[in-house]
């Protein structure tokens, strides 16, 4: 039994793995779908703004006021806004609106290929003459991969105004003095690797749903399967990314 | 169709509005590391960092006008820091000014400190290697100390050897029957008195510098570094410096005089003729007991608080040689 | 250069000794099939008999194991991706499931291989090309709507509808009549006849529906255990004694 899943756990890893392989091998071909790009763009990123948003600002709130007490204590409330915004901004944020967006765009994308492939529309694109796999797969992992360090971006400037917020709740700091503090202590080390792992986040998020969207077997129950397991193994892939990334950057803080 | 190009539009607005918020966000950080200021770069020579790395901030007065760019060694003693400073501020800063390098608060991050110097003096310009403090050197101080020691080592032998003489009434008629000297003694001896005061004030001086060494044993380190603080100890152990050199002037002049006495001239008349001031001899002997006693009370102090218990452990091992 | 593996020189397809198997389960076994020109092959099989296998094997969505599979003289395995590109615009499918993309409009999808194969035609062309295929399965006036608007039926002819736009030589129908009543099922047989006297085209029609084959069959062929097992027309096949035959027709 434990062979048997250990089995599928690596035939899924080396799937995925060739996969991104056949991804970046299509992505330099000719005839490059715009329009289908900018679709699923929207489809990505403007319908994630919304729940992107409200995520970033209670973010902000919560951990604002779940810090201040804890502040408190050590008598350095003044330091409030700078640490908030850096946990947020190199944190919690784009871990928070990729998991998020591993929700919404994994099970969207898994369903919506799922669905293609049980009633053969893929196939049928393959004998229209289009590569599926540029059509389909290339547009949306690239939407995905570019979408998503904007909406950690969007995320990041309305989750500091929620802190902003959070910190007004039992302080009196004018939105002037909260932006230089917080810029007092944010970094280009801060934010450019939380964007960077925003790329790979959304890459990650993509490549996965694809795949296991893409793979579909044995009809609608299988659309089911594939748009579950496209959030879990994407939400799995984030946390390593994460840990990786965290990783990567101590040894680039440390050189 | 129409319902395409709505949805492309509000894609764009979408990416506009994040890249705007990256954009303004960029311009706010760099903005504070000076990156879109125009900015001249400067250096200077240290011969240690005490820890500063690039990206350090550099303060003029308590502004922040830079960042330190570059570190890298070119001597086994120096250390050069290449730092940047706001076009703006330079204006401020002459060649008089000096860079050190301080603590940002108490535990803060380090930084490049530049105090103003003395008024005067060509403005900075670009490529210019600024003057520096370095961070001071105890052990060099701590030397000094020492020969002043072994000064008074010898003074107070001499001094014994006078008063063991000084005692037996063989060496007193001896005196007695010179008299040309007795003034010379009794001008001697008043500057013995005066030396005598001195001698316990500035050990009092001393034993409150080794007090302060030894009670700021843990926070040696901040002590070091920080700008305000080495300030002080600065000044203090100029003023080590300057007892210790007053200290060998003024052991010198005993050595004479003791070596005079001990050579016991006679001028004893005028000691027995004038018995206040036999009584003000004695008083400033008392004075220098208590004096030298304090000292030596101090250097023992001293041997034992920490970080000049190395030092004499050597030096004992190789009187022990 | 393509390569000419054609025997049979009125055979527009043809396949010679075809394998396929799906890990232990065989499910073409040295199969041979030939289909001339304007011919209309219904190929008979209980589920699962690998007739979808058959067909997707001949637009090249499958490769087979051995065999050879001609199209038009040349061998699909063989066939370089733009040949065969080139090959599938003379090829039309119709999916068992439709395959209509749900995500756009009735006329984005007939649109979609338009656009890959004559990427230089003018969008009046298109446009007219597109209402000319609708206007021929009756549909005209769905034209803005999306499939999953559409009942069953209507979308079985958007489908055809989308496989006729490119005026195929070969048409390839997977199940066209299953899950339609038989009254519809009736309807898509008989354009399907009408579509081969139109356009002179040759068709393989997958199918369990007797009513369908009987309409658009010029020959029939069953298919048991991933072989041939018997060939001809619908009355000769009716009035045969194989049992494995008679089950078919009861």
């Amino acid at each position: 039994m434990k062979s048997i899943a250990l089995k599928h756990f690596l035939y899924e890893t080396a799937g995925i793995y060739l996969f991104a392989v056949r991804f970046f091998k299509e992505l330099f071909k000719p005839r490059f779908e715009f329009n289908e790009f900018l679709k699923q763009c929207y489809t990505v990123g403007n319908t994630s703004i919304t729940l992107v948003s409200v995520t970033a600002l209670i973010m902000g709130l919560v951990i604002t006021i779940q810090s201040q007490p804890a502040m408190e204590t050590f008598g350095t409330e003044s330091w409030l806004p700078s640490v908030v915004s850096i946990s947020l901004v190199r944190e919690l944020v784009p871990v928070i609106t990729a998991l998020t967006c591993a929700g919404k765009i994994g099970s969207s994308i898994g369903a919506e290929l799922g669905s293609m492939k049980v009633t053969e529309q893929i196939d049928s694109m393959e004998v229209s003459g289009t590569n599926p796999f540029k059509y389909l797969v290339v547009t949306r992992v690239l939407a995905a991969t570019l979408m998503l360090p904007l909406l950690i971006i969007l995320g990041d400037t309305i989750s500091l105004y929620g802190a902003y917020i959070g910190v007004n709740i039992n302080q009196n700091v004018s939105f002037h003095l909260f932006t230089n503090q917080v810029f007092a202590k944010l970094d280009f080390s801060d934010v450019l690797p939380s964007v960077i792992k925003g790329l790979f986040f959304g890459f990650t998020i993509g490549i996965i749903s694809c795949y296991k969207g893409y793979h579909t077997k044995n009809g609608t129950e299988g659309v089911g399967k594939s748009a579950n397991s496209s959030v879990v193994v994407s939400i799995f892939a984030v946390f390593m990314i994460d840990l990786i990334a965290a990783q990567v950057a101590n040894i680039f803080h440390i050189l | 169709m129409e319902e395409q190009s709505v949805k492309k539009i509000k894609l764009g607005v979408f990416v506009i509005i994040a890249a705007t918020c990256l954009i303004v966000g960029l311009y706010f950080i760099g903005s504070k590391r000076n990156i879109f200021h125009s900015k001249i770069h400067v250096s200077a020579l240290f011969s240690n960092i005490s820890g500063l790395m690039p990206g350090n901030n550099v303060q003029f007065n308590g502004i922040n006008v830079g960042t330190v760019s570059k570190i890298y060694a070119i001597a086994d003693t120096a250390i050069k820091v290449e730092f940047t400073i706001d076009s703006d501020i330079k204006k401020y800063i002459t060649s008089y000014a000096v860079a050190s390098i301080g603590t940002e608060g108490l535990l803060g991050s380090k930084l490049v400190n530049i105090s103003p110097g003395k008024r005067g003096g060509v403005t900075l310009r670009e490529a210019d290697v600024m003057n520096t403090v370095n961070a001071i050197e105890t052990d060099k101080a701590l030397r000094k100390l020492l020969v002043t020691n072994d000064n008074l080592n010898v003074i107070s032998e001499n001094l014994k050897t006078f008063s063991a003489k000084f005692n037996t009434p063989n060496s007193l008629w001896n005196l007695l029957s010179d008299s040309v000297v007795a003034g010379n003694v009794r001008n001697a001896l008043v500057k013995i008195k005066i030396t005598g005061d001195r001698t316990a004030v500035i050990t009092g001086d001393l034993s409150k510098i080794v007090q302060d060494v030894k009670s700021g044993k843990g926070t040696m380190g901040a002590l070091l570094t920080d700008a305000s603080l080495s300030q002080k100890l600065k000044q203090t152990i100029i003023n080590i410096e300057a007892v210790t050199d007053s200290f060998a002037i003024i052991t010198g002049n005993f050595k004479n005089v003791s070596e005079k006495l001990k050579n016991g001239d006679g001028a004893i008349g005028t000691l027995i003729s004038d018995t206040t001031f036999v009584h003000k001899l004695n008083m400033s002997m008392d004075n220098i007991k208590n004096g030298s006693a304090n000292f030596n009370e101090n250097m023992k102090a001293l041997k034992l608080s920490w970080p000049f218990k190395k030092y004499f452990k050597k030096k004992e091992k190789e009187n022990n040689k | 250069m393509m390569e000419k593996v054609s025997y049979n020189k009125e055979a527009i397809i043809e396949l010679i000794n075809l394998k396929k198997s799906f890990g232990n389960n065989r499910v073409l076994n040295d199969l041979n099939l030939t289909v001339k020109q304007g011919e209309n092959v219904v190929v008979i099989g209980k589920s699962g008999s690998g007739k979808s296998v058959l067909i997707k094997c001949i637009i090249g969505l499958i490769k087979p194991d051995s065999g050879i599979v001609s199209v038009f003289g040349n061998d699909v395995s063989k066939l370089s991706h733009d040949d065969l590109d080139q090959m599938r615009a003379k090829v039309g499918f119709l999916f068992q499931s439709n395959a209509l993309y749900d995500s756009m409009t009735i006329r984005e999808n007939l649109e979609f291989p338009l656009r890959r194969h004559w990427l230089k035609d003018t969008k009046d062309t298109i446009n007219d090309l597109v209402l000319d295929a609708l206007t021929n399965v009756g549909l005209a006036d769905t034209i803005d709507m999306k499939p999953s608007e559409l009942s069953g039926g209507m979308k079985k002819r958007v489908a055809l509808a989308r496989t006729l736009i490119l005026k195929p030589e070969i048409i390839l129908y997977d199940e066209p009549t299953s899950g339609l009543d038989p009254v519809t099922g009736k309807e898509i047989s008989n354009l399907i006849v009408e579509i081969q006297k139109k356009y002179n085209t040759s068709s393989i029609i997958i199918s369990h529906d007797l009513s369908c084959a009987k309409i658009t069959s010029n020959k029939i062929v069953i298919l048991i255990d991933g072989t041939c097992y018997a060939t001809g027309t619908f009355e000769e096949l009716n009035n045969m004694s194989d049992k494995k035959v008679k089950q078919f027709f009861d």
